[in-house]
């Protein structure tokens, strides 16, 4: 619960530094959030105030994760059996590269270590992260795991 | 001295001997003296001379006719009295003589009206007598009933089983109106039918096979009403109908009395018999009516005591949550987490070779032990964390947002505290210690079910290889 305060308050307080949204509209989203539910991110995206790309670019510059625009990325299907489907959609990432021992997961949200650490614990891999849109991982998920689960 | 003085009193004597004294004493002896007086005195003085034997012998004759008449007046009293103490006796059906139109003659007329209007009211008594036996026969009947319903109101406040309630209601039903067999249907909502639950006596075997469909007539237009269903020589529904309920239920006259659940039909109560001109009468319906009452209140009893039980959600000896709420928990910590993108974790664990420990030690220690364990489980984890007690000595650690190596992180923690303080005992057989699996949603499953059947999975594994220990994969 403590954690994921901190992540949605990070991200809000990330964009809001950013000057992507005021502090008006995070209160407005967060009030939001509080009564139906949802991520901040998803939340901010559903009424307008930012831009996918815009949350993208901000954890990007942020952190220094890679932005990497999954569309336009061709992911060999058998890397995606590594991580089965239910793990896939829950933690809305995507395993687009395997090199040796290291695996390459395209995510919604990188700050999110315990869907990381899950990874990791299922193929005995280390893990590195691109960021992606969340439309880009729900529509790269549709095309790659379609007959499964 | 008063014997001597009781043997010449004339009081104890019978009628006869004191008519005998009386008459000797008022006539013939003083006729004698008379006689001897005018015969010597009297007589002579006129010139005549008569013999004194010829006119002793007149006069006792005339005093003996006398003597007759009252003894055969005296005679019939006695024999009015001999025989009114036969009736005094009891033998009402003498009749008394009655000979002639005199005193006495009335008195045996009065005694005969009398021993008349006796005979009438013995017969009278004899008609109450029979009618208060049938009476007493009535009430002694209506006592078998009422102890009956007290047994069965006594078997549902002891909060027995409930199939043995039924069984019981149905078993004394059948006492009323002598009948031969007694059932129970019960409906089945889900599948629109009546199914026999209960039958006792006669054909019971038959009656278990007895289903009822929601479409068949006897269902919709005898069974499934507001209202009793007579059958006997009276009372009928439509022609076919009733041949086909009694052909079904192999009986010749029933009694059906549905019982009620929240206004509807829940279950029907019957009795029945196979008697040729057979009739029910209002008492046996009005008492079918306070049995069916007693198993509609059996019937709500049952379905609150399980309502009670589906409320629970603790343990009663820890005071952890039971199996039911942590599964229900665990469902709903999955679709927040699936929604939140978050991870969420179940352990479940069981102290080894407990089986051992409770029979070493007996019942009391053993659940001493488990309300240990489950303290210092409960003090272990968070405040969003739900610990419960899902079997014997099974304990179920519900840990949302956590993932399977922080849920390892936890149980490690708690494996090592028991292990602390109840598993280095010098006795062996005194130490306790626990193995775990946990399983992680979205790892290894997507609902309650899939990660308690992996978490048990995996604590068989751990079991297997050596307990005191947890396997995660």
């Amino acid at each position: 619960m403590s954690l994921r305060r901190i992540i949605t308050k990070q991200l809000g307080e990330l964009l809001l530094d950013r000057g992507i949204i005021s502090q008006a509209q995070l209160d407005q989203a967060l009030n939001y959030q509080r009564v139906k539910g949802g991520l901040i991110g998803e939340v901010l995206v559903e009424l307008g105030f930012a831009k996918e790309e815009d949350i993208a670019q901000s954890l990007t510059a942020q952190y220094g994760f890679p932005y990497l625009p999954l569309s336009n990325y061709d992911v060999n299907p058998e890397i995606t059996n590594i991580v089965p489907s239910r793990v896939a959609r829950q933690y809305l990432l995507v395993p687009i590269d395997k090199i040796g021992n290291n695996l390459t997961l395209a995510m919604s949200n990188p700050l999110n270590i315990q869907a990381i650490e899950d990874v990791e614990l299922l193929s005995g891999c280390n893990v590195q992260t691109f960021v992606s849109t969340s439309s880009d991982i729900k529509k790269a998920i549709e095309k790659y795991y379609k007959d499964k689960e | 001295m008063s014997k001597k003085i009781d043997r010449f009193s004339l009081n104890s004597r019978p009628i006869g001997q004191k008519l005998v004294i009386a008459f000797q004493l008022m006539s013939i002896l003083p006729l004698l003296i008379s006689i001897y007086l005018v015969a010597n005195y009297v007589l002579p003085h006129f010139g005549f001379k008569i013999d004194v034997l010829t006119i002793v012998a007149i006069s006792v004759f005339v005093a003996l006719i006398g003597f007759s008449v009252i003894k055969e007046i005296f005679d019939r009293l006695i024999s009015v009295s001999k025989e009114a103490k036969m009736l005094a006796a009891g033998d009402v059906s003498h009749k008394f003589s009655v000979e002639q139109p005199d005193e006495v003659g009335d008195l045996g007329e009065v005694l005969n009206q009398l021993t008349q209007r006796i005979r009438g009211n013995m017969e009278e008594l004899k008609v109450y007598s029979q009618k208060t036996t049938e009476i007493n026969i009535e009430i002694q009947k209506r006592v078998v009933v009422l102890s009956n319903l007290m047994q069965i109101s006594s078997l549902i406040s002891q909060g027995s089983k409930f199939e043995d309630i039924l069984r019981m209601a149905v078993e004394k039903s059948r006492s009323l109106a002598n009948s031969e067999t007694a059932f129970l249907l019960f409906k089945d909502d889900s599948k629109d039918i009546m199914y026999m639950r209960v039958a006792d006596g006669l054909k019971a075997e038959h009656l278990m096979t007895v289903v009822v469909g929601a479409k068949e007539d006897i269902y919709n237009k005898a069974l499934n009403l507001n209202k009793l269903l007579v059958l006997d020589r009276q009372n009928f529904i439509s022609e076919n109908l009733t041949v086909a309920f009694l052909e079904k239920f192999q009986l010749k006259n029933c009694l059906a009395m549905p019982i009620f659940l929240h206004g509807k039909v829940n279950a029907v109560l019957g009795i029945g018999n196979s008697r040729e001109g057979f009739l029910y009468s209002r008492d046996d319906i009005e008492l079918l009516d306070i049995f069916s009452k007693q198993i509609a209140i059996a019937i709500e009893n049952d379905l609150l005591a399980h309502r009670v039980e589906k409320l629970e959600i603790k343990d009663t000896l820890t005071g952890l949550y039971n199996q039911s709420f942590i599964a229900s928990r665990l469902g709903e910590e999955i679709k927040r987490a699936i929604i939140y993108q978050r991870p969420c974790s179940l352990v479940i664990f069981d102290i080894d070779k407990f089986k051992n420990y409770r029979q070493k030690f007996g019942l009391i220690a053993a659940e001493s032990a488990i309300k240990k364990i489950a303290t210092l489980v409960r003090d272990s984890v968070a405040e969003i964390d739900r610990v419960g007690r899902t079997g014997d000595d099974e304990f179920s650690i519900i840990l949302p947002e956590k993932n399977k190596r922080q849920a390892q992180e936890v149980a490690e923690e708690i494996r090592k505290k028991v292990e602390f303080i109840y598993g280095e005992d010098a006795d062996p057989d005194n130490r306790l210690t626990f193995s775990a699996g946990i399983s992680e949603n979205p790892l290894d499953g997507i609902d309650a079910e899939q990660l308690i059947a992996k978490a048990r999975e995996l604590l068989t594994k751990a079991k297997a290889s050596g307990s005191n220990r947890i396997v995660v994969f």
